[in-house]
């Protein structure tokens, strides 16, 4: 698969991310963050395309490190607004602190700092938001009185969850096998893995921004 | 490639298909498992709620239609006693004052655990005539806006009355507020019932936390089951409001 087929498979975001601007006044304000978040991915991806194309592959790895922070804020954001922290600020700020602290570390301890890529930060906070979708699925089972399939949130978790466990798969195997000498072949095959993954999430997450909720409209005569 | 990395691709293309699977196979599991459950839950309520509603209705019936008629005969019978004597005449005038009174306060339950208004003339009238009969008493200002015409069957209206009233004694018991108010609407194929009010409003999560919202239940159960859906916006100092969606 050539590089630039797989940057127009990264720009299927684009299509969540259209939908979410034609709908942005109409839907309800705790999505907001998911409308920022695949707008951002659509900016990076972008970003790094052109990078790439200049050659600066360091700053691209720079891109990439501060999208994973600006994604894990971003993410929790949405899971805080959806009632995951019980709306407990205190638990959401030192949650937001204590990921920005290792991010700071993994990124301090890689051997170019903030020129390599941040790989044990982005498997920390893959877990971590795994983890998020998780629980907000359990208590979708509990709570929802709908039917799922027309539920963005569960759209959205189940996207996350499908993501970020191969992205986990990707990121530990580059960790372990790609500090061997393997063949160029071998590096393109194994991020092709990845691209359908993302093509496939992408595309949920274009249906489950056409699924959320409508702001609710209330009286306020007085 | 040679054949060590073709070894290992297909180790790790194996690892990723089975974990696809294994999500693929959770996500329609979960899908099942909610909509089983969904219906279960939806005929317990029902069960519930018709119950409830059928033993208000013939406790309804009963006061009205048998205890009525008999405190008026008794009323009948006492005035027409005759005695001359002036204490024997206030005591029966007292008396028949409090059958009035009795019969006026079981006129009164009678009412509020079936309105005759909603069952012969529809939800909107019973809203109004409740919030009539109730304003003075509530020292509250319940404002109450009507946009088209905005019928529905009478299992929907009689859930729908008995959520205004779940509201409207939420905001007098709780919400110190002066001014309610109530709006019903019908848009894409929705009725739409929305309140507002200026009170004091609540935190939301740590009531459903403690589990102390019996009446946020009840108004969620009854929106459930006429597969509606009730959202609540809510926040300490900034009042209450309710939005109630069902399909019409």
């Amino acid at each position: 698969m050539s590089d630039l087929l797989k940057f127009w498979l990264s720009l299927s975001i684009v299509f969540a991310v259209i939908i979410g601007i034609i709908r942005f006044r109409k839907i309800n304000p705790s999505y907001y963050p998911f409308i920022y978040r695949v707008s951002l991915s659509l900016v990076v991806e972008i970003l790094r395309r052109v990078l790439i194309l200049q050659n600066n592959f360091s700053a691209a790895t720079l891109v990439t490190n501060l999208f994973a922070l600006a994604d894990f804020f971003l993410v929790a954001w949405l899971f805080h607004n959806w009632g995951l922290f019980k709306k407990d600020k205190k638990l959401y700020v030192g949650v937001l602190l204590g990921f920005f602290v290792a991010w700071c570390i993994a990124t301090y301890t890689s051997p170019r700092h903030f020129f390599s890529p941040n790989l044990y930060f982005r498997i920390l906070y893959s877990f971590a938001l795994i983890f998020f979708s998780v629980t907000t699925l359990n208590s979708l089972i509990i709570n929802t009185r709908g039917g799922m399939l027309k539920n963005a949130k569960f759209w959205i978790c189940i996207g996350i969850i499908i993501f970020y466990t191969l992205f986990i798969i990707i990121c530990a195997t580059q960790l372990s096998v790609l500090k061997e000498n393997v063949s160029k072949e071998f590096q393109r095959k194994f991020y092709d893995i990845m691209v359908f993954s993302n093509l496939f999430v992408n595309l949920l997450y274009a249906g489950a921004v056409l699924w959320i909720p409508r702001k609710k409209v209330f009286t306020a005569v007085y | 490639m040679d054949t060590q990395e073709k070894s290992l691709y297909s180790s790790l293309l194996i690892v990723v298909i089975v974990v696809g699977i294994v999500l693929l196979y959770f996500i329609i599991t979960i899908i099942r498992y909610q909509r089983r459950s969904l219906v279960l839950h939806k005929e317990k309520i029902r069960a519930e709620i018709d119950t409830l509603e059928n033993e208000r209705k013939r406790i309804a019936s009963d006061l009205h239609d048998e205890l009525g008629p008999l405190l008026s005969a008794v009323k009948l019978q006492i005035n027409n006693l005759d005695s001359q004597d002036a204490a024997d005449k206030l005591l029966i005038e007292k008396s028949s004052q409090h059958i009035d009174t009795i019969i006026r306060r079981m006129r009164e339950i009678s009412n509020n655990l079936m309105p005759n208004t909603l069952l012969r003339k529809g939800l909107v009238k019973a809203i109004e005539e409740f919030i009539e009969s109730n304003t003075q008493a509530y020292k509250l200002s319940i404002k109450l806006i009507i946009d088209g015409d905005s019928r529905l069957g009478l299992d929907k209206e009689i859930n729908t009355y008995r959520i205004v009233q779940e509201i409207v004694h939420n905001t007098v018991k709780h919400a110190k507020a002066s001014l309610l108010v109530i709006r019903i609407n019908q848009e894409n194929g929705l009725f739409i019932l929305s309140t507002t009010d200026n009170g004091t409003g609540f935190d939301y999560f740590a009531r459903s936390k403690d589990n102390t919202g019996l009446g946020l239940r009840n108004l969620q159960s009854r929106a459930e089951i006429m597969g509606g859906e009730i959202t609540c916006m809510t926040e300490p100092g900034k009042g209450t409001s309710y939005t109630l969606e069902i399909p019409v």
